[in-house]
């Protein structure tokens, strides 16, 4: 049955070291190519991330190269917005006619009138944030909030860069809090179950029992939302039993007695309530983590997911690893600055083009500072003082993504009149779905560069057709924020009329008067990635060659003890446990108690009638975000939506097995059917992301096109002012409180 | 000579389907045929004290094969280094395979009539790699290899500690083992 | 999810082989031992038909229906042996037949039609054996896999080879049989309440052994018999219908009701191939049923989706 295997020795057939590009951890790939044809991809047994692995996703690249379903060629709307009818164009007619839409637009209303919202890494964004300066508006976002950015923020607030990178090998304990590597990051997974079998401990702190708890040492089950107190807790324990790092507090930390006296009120008795844990659990949770040094807690995607309690959680738990002094120590959390001996991308993103008057603009900032230009201006500035280099405004400088919704249908403070979106269905994957897809119909000008048509695609006056993984070579830096990076080559060229994303913006700048030598020197994405590679000083003359002779992988040395002469990257050299960066931009220096916006709601009305507690924004394969749910291979595995219920809670609820039930809350309901699990607390309610309905056809004048707002998980999130982080912006996917019922009307859908 | 068998580390494996595309993708499978489901036995127990094991499965390419033994055309057979296939050719599709298979490894395809079923990639294993559900596990939760090659990962995991195989009350003798871990403990 | 490759054209095949075979034995014993073959001349073709049509069942199940030749290539499974036996009984039969016509030269061979009767009787036992020994050599499948299957489909074949004998007893004329149709059946009728006793017996000793049985598996095909989906069907048709009914019938005696008891035997033994075939309850392991449960099924708009 199996079909034969690869023969290497054809010589019409070349093995091209590509790159995944379902989720960006950027695996890397063997494209097998044969007469211009991709014939196979494998997971590539030589490259350090993923060691040869490739999950359900990265298997069926094939299928997402040849989809029917794939748009192949530039759209230009004919009817209604919304109709689905469809103009075939050129490129060249697509990005005249928008250029000159553009054109109108900034000269009415300002540069700023025009938005860009971006998805997962499936991009290069330092292009579109080059485009986006150089046209004049700083209202460039992605879902960054949602995922890591918050994090890496306010790390960089409190030490000066974010140590992120774990030395698991080393380690004597990791702790996993709010991530699930086993059904989203892979490789990492390998990683930690390799070096627990070594004798390292694993401890997941999640309300759910995922595979990767299912693994670990000790799985602490809090309650959603209340990462917070938690990590308050543990600060109270490790200072008050003494289990911290006496020396590397006194000596390389700032604030240490004020946290100390800060924490005192926040004991495990405390927290207790507020967590669903016991003092015991917190105690034993916080001596585990203390005693066995040196440790790792890795970074995951919860708390930057908690709406107003993100920036306070997010700086505790920073806290908790510099008390240990478990920064830049074997075995610890490493910081390794921002690439060196590259080009990273800060240094293509012409940010020192936009003016003070036009940062001052961005949506948001006013609001939420840090990870606009108030904060990163700040951060940058330290950056660059240290090292000569930054992190990207990209990610961690942006336009928080609610304020433009309600900008563009409020027209506060002003009114956003132009949106791009660039691999992203925001109506799927930003916070309160009915806002955000309300917003994009009613945007004066939507353009979407996509591989579908989705139900953002639908409202959009152009869809660019954009090509994937196999048609373009991939760079994998962190933005830039570490020392080392992958890439991978074009297996192919663009097939049919697809065109990248580089292509997009470039076409579209120079069309608006940016310089073809000045401001736009490549002509295609291996001049520019040759540019990155170039200052390594590796014996080579093109960006293909980097992969095929060096293998695509670059690592630069840095010295992860220059700290103890040096000291660290921040204003005082010290660790700022009282964050002079955050103090300056009027936050609190210490992270002070604030309850999630739901789960520790006090309104009884609110109690009883949403008893239940929703975390929600959790992976799970075979999908990423709202991706591949046309990939019948990968949709077959999961046809339907499920969320996760207590059979407890069910049974009171009269919920069986599989039955289709509406999640409520404040904001809406959706449907999904129920998984009735033991790995869940009987007050907590899990729901899967990322759903909608690609085989739905459309009909003229629908209202919920693809079902996009049926079973979507983001109907339930919040996501207005008051339920955002005053820190960061981030919106809320964890710690919500709904009801479950049954759904009536005769069945499924 | 040569005897293929696979082991299968629970204690790695957490469930993330990768095999069964990548094999569903690779050889091609009509949709709605799996050969290597990975089922979840868990969470048992009651909230908070509960645990859960992964368990990779595909065509247990028996010492004693009922399959083989119940094919009525000699379709089915198994080959010296233990892999059992279907010759397509030979095969009319009367299902008695299917039936007599206690691992549910074998499948009969609505369109070509025929009986499908995992080989362990048997062109691939026999040039020397491995079969695809091994080589695209990031976890190596699936470990493939020569039980008669003392060299081998799988027969110094056979020979070296607890396995279990499934359902050997049958006298099936698959050749493929479980070092057993529940919730990824060390058994 | 148990794969389900077999179904309705199996249990009738299953049945029609049972039949035939029952219906063969009880001729050709009573030509070879009573001397009272002319009084069933017609059993042997219509036997040989109903093996023919079972046969011809069994191509449904097929996959590749024009590749049925092959199985007459190989030898050593439990099929190829059915198939042998069954290719042979059919065209034993048809000889044997021939015997009572009269229109053949070797017609008036007395000697001839003894071998030809108990070859026919040894390859009818062969059929009707082997019917439930392929079902019980599936290991995996926790309800047919025992030595007892066997037994009970040969018991419960012979019941309905009783039954089509006494239906067909005396049909081929011949002058001078009326008187002992009447007996024949009579006697008959004692054999099949010893028969549907034995049935009864086997099949619910049958069913109680899997029902008190270590494996989870046959425990719930036996639930399922006893009072879940099957019970109507298993306790209606084929308990109280194909047997219990019968026994009334065959001991009140006349024509009409041995002829109501014998169409009740047939019946009953078609549902018990039927309730069989489709107890192919394989053995599970923990969490495999909802692995299976949770898959597409088909029928979801996006599998029918022009996708790749």
């Amino acid at each position: 049955m199996s079909k034969p295997p690869i023969d290497l020795n054809d010589p019409s057939i070349e093995a091209c070291k590509s790159t995944c590009f379902f989720c960006h951890t950027n695996c890397g790939t063997i494209a097998y190519v044969k007469d211009g044809e991709v014939i196979r991809v494998e997971g590539d047994p030589d490259h350090s991330t993923n060691r040869g692995g490739l999950c359900s996703r990265g298997n069926i690249a094939l299928k997402h190269l040849d989809h029917p379903d794939r748009i192949n060629t530039p759209l230009k709307r004919k009817g209604e917005k919304g109709a689905g009818q469809w103009e075939e164009i050129t490129w060249e007619q697509a990005l005249d006619e928008i250029a000159e839409r553009l054109k109108v637009i900034r000269e009415e209303s300002g540069a700023e009138a025009l938005a860009t919202c971006g998805g997962t890494v499936r991009t290069d964004d330092w292009a579109r944030r080059r485009f986006m300066n150089l046209f004049g508006s700083p209202n460039s976002f992605h879902n960054a909030l949602l995922c890591w950015i918050p994090t890496f923020m306010i790390e960089t607030a409190v030490s000066g860069w974010s140590p992120f990178g774990a030395d698991l090998d080393n380690a004597r304990i990791a702790v996993l809090w709010g991530a699930n590597p086993g059904a989203s990051v892979l490789p990492t997974m390998r990683t930690l179950t390799d070096c627990q079998k070594k004798g390292m401990k694993l401890m997941v702190i999640d309300p759910r029992y995922t595979a990767t708890a299912a693994h670990a040492d000790l799985w602490v089950p809090l309650r959603p939302g209340s990462d917070l107190a938690l990590a308050l807790a543990w600060l109270n324990v490790i200072i008050g039993e003494y289990l911290y790092d006496e020396d590397f507090c006194r000596d390389y930390c700032t604030g240490f007695d004020e946290l100390a006296e800060h924490v005192k009120q926040y004991t495990p008795q405390w927290a207790a309530p507020l967590t669903d844990l016991t003092p015991t659990q917190i105690r034993e949770s916080a001596r585990m983590y203390a005693k066995n040094k040196p440790g790792s807690i890795m970074w995951g995607t919860s708390m930057d997911q908690q709406g107003r309690a993100s920036g306070a959680a997010i700086h505790a738990r920073a806290l908790i690893r510099a008390i240990m002094g478990n920064i830049n120590v074997t075995g610890g959390d490493i910081q390794t600055g921002p690439g060196l001996e590259f080009m990273v991308d800060e240094e293509f993103e012409c940010n020192d083009v936009l003016s003070e008057e036009q940062r001052a603009k961005q949506l948001g900032s006013d609001k939420y500072k840090l990870c606009t230009w108030p904060g990163y201006g700040l951060i940058r500035d330290i950056a660059l003082d240290t090292w000569g280099a930054a992190p990207p405004s990209e990610w961690m400088c942006e336009a928080n993504a609610p304020s433009v919704w309600r900008a563009i249908l409020e027209g506060e403070p002003y009114r956003v009149r132009a949106l791009i979106c660039c691999a992203t269905n925001p109506v799927n994957s930003y916070g309160d779905s009915k806002v955000v897809l309300e917003a994009l119909k009613k945007v004066e000008f939507l353009v979407t560069c996509e591989y579908w048509m989705t139900s953002a695609a639908l409202y959009a006056d152009y869809v660019m057709p954009i090509a994937g993984a196999l048609e373009r070579p991939v760079i994998h830096n962190n933005y830039g924020c570490a020392t080392v990076f992958h890439g991978g080559r074009r297996a192919i060229s663009p097939l049919h009329d697809r065109g990248t994303d580089f292509q997009f913006w470039r076409g579209l700048g120079l069309r608006l008067g940016q310089d073809d030598e000045e401001d736009w020197p490549w002509e295609c994405e291996e001049e520019a990635y040759f540019d990155i590679v170039y200052p390594t000083g590796l014996e080579i003359e093109s960006y293909d060659e980097f992969v095929d002779e060096i293998g695509g992988s670059y690592s630069s040395d840095f010295n992860p003890n220059a700290w103890r002469e040096e000291g660290f990257p921040t204003r005082s050299g010290k660790v700022e446990l009282k964050s002079s960066v955050l103090e300056e931009l009027g936050y609190p220096g210490l992270p002070t108690y604030v309850g999630a916006p739901e789960a520790h709601a006090e309104d009884p009305e609110v109690v009883e009638s949403f008893p239940l507690i929703l975390t929600t924004g959790g992976g799970f394969m075979p999908f990423h975000h709202s991706e591949e749910f046309n990939i019948k291979e990968l949709r077959f595995l999961r046809p339907d939506p499920y969320f996760d219920i207590n059979p407890e809670t069910a049974q009171k609820l009269g919920i069986k097995k599989k039955d289709w039930c509406w999640i409520e809350t404040m904001r809406g309901r959706i449907k999904q059917r129920a998984c009735l699990t033991n790995g869940i607390a009987p007050n907590t309610i899990y729901t899967q992301r990322g759903w909608w309905y690609p085989e739905r056809t459309l009909t003229p004048g629908e209202d919920d096109p693809f079902g996009v707002l049926e079973s979507n998980t983001n109907v339930l999130t919040a996501a207005s002012f008051e339920d955002c982080d005053p820190i960061s912006g981030t919106w809320a996917c964890r710690g919500l409180r709904c009801r479950v019922y049954k759904v009536q009307e005769g069945g499924a859908r | 000579m040569t005897r293929y068998a696979m082991v299968m580390d629970t204690r790695r494996c957490v469930g993330c389907d990768s095999c069964t595309v990548a094999c569903m993708v690779h050889n091609e499978l009509p949709l709605g045929i799996i050969f290597n489901p990975v089922i979840t036995d868990g969470p048992k127990g009651v909230y908070p004290h509960v645990h859960m094991v992964h368990i990779p499965l595909l065509c247990m390419h028996c010492e004693e094969t009922p399959c083989v033994h119940a094919c009525p055309t000699g379709a089915s057979q198994q080959d010296d280094d233990g892999i059992v296939w279907v010759e397509a050719a030979k095969c009319m599709g009367c299902g008695a395979c299917v039936e007599a298979c206690p691992y549910n490894a074998r499948h009969k395809d609505r369109k070509s009539g025929v009986v499908l079923k995992c080989d362990f990639c048997k062109d691939r294993v026999r040039g020397g790699g491995n079969p695809h559900c091994v080589d695209t596990c990031h976890q190596r939760a699936r470990i493939f290899g020569d039980l008669d090659d003392s060299t081998s990962e799988v027969f110094k995991i056979v020979n070296g500690m607890r396995t279990e195989r499934l359902y050997e009350d049958l006298g099936t003798e698959p050749q493929v083992y479980y070092v057993i871990g529940l919730g990824g403990q060390e058994a | 999810m148990s794969e389900r490759v077999w179904s309705w054209p199996l249990a009738i095949y299953l049945f029609l082989g049972g039949l035939g075979a029952g219906m063969t034995i009880v001729a050709t014993i009573a030509d070879v031992c009573f001397g009272q073959g002319e009084l069933f001349a017609l059993a042997p073709l219509v036997a040989a038909c109903c093996l023919a049509l079972g046969a011809a069942c069994l191509l449904f199940e097929l996959g590749v229906t024009l590749a049925f030749w092959r199985v007459f290539t190989w030898h050593g499974a439990v099929l190829n042996f059915g198939a042998y036996s069954l290719g042979i009984l059919i065209a034993l039969d048809a000889v044997y037949f021939s015997f009572f016509t009269g229109w053949f030269p070797w017609c008036a061979s007395a000697e001839g039609r003894m071998v030809v009767a108990a070859l026919s009787l040894v390859a009818a036992v062969c059929v009707i054996v082997y019917t439930g020994v392929e079902l019980s050599s599936m290991r995996g499948r926790s309800f047919w896999n025992t030595p007892a299957l066997p037994i009970l489909f040969t018991v419960s074949g012979l019941l309905t080879g009783v039954a089509a004998d006494s239906l067909l007893a005396g049909a081929w004329p011949y002058a001078g049989l009326a008187e002992a149709v009447e007996s024949v059946q009579l006697a008959l009728s004692y054999v099949g309440i010893l028969l549907a006793l034995l049935t009864l017996l086997s099949v619910v000793a049958y069913v109680l052994m899997m029902k008190t049985s270590s494996d989870a598996f046959a425990q719930k095909s036996a639930t399922r018999w006893i009072s879940g989906s099957f019970a109507v069907p298993f306790w209606l048709v084929q308990v109280v219908i194909g047997l219990a009914v019968p026994i009334a019938l065959y001991a009140f005696g006349g024509p009409v009701p041995v002829l109501f008891a014998n169409c009740c035997v047939l019946a009953g033994g078609m549902c018990l191939r039927a309730l069989f075939v489709f107890s192919n309850d394989r053995r599970m392991l923990p969490g495999e049923e909802d692995y299976y449960e949770m898959l597409a099924t088909g029928d979801e708009p996006f599998m029918k989706t022009n996708w790749t």
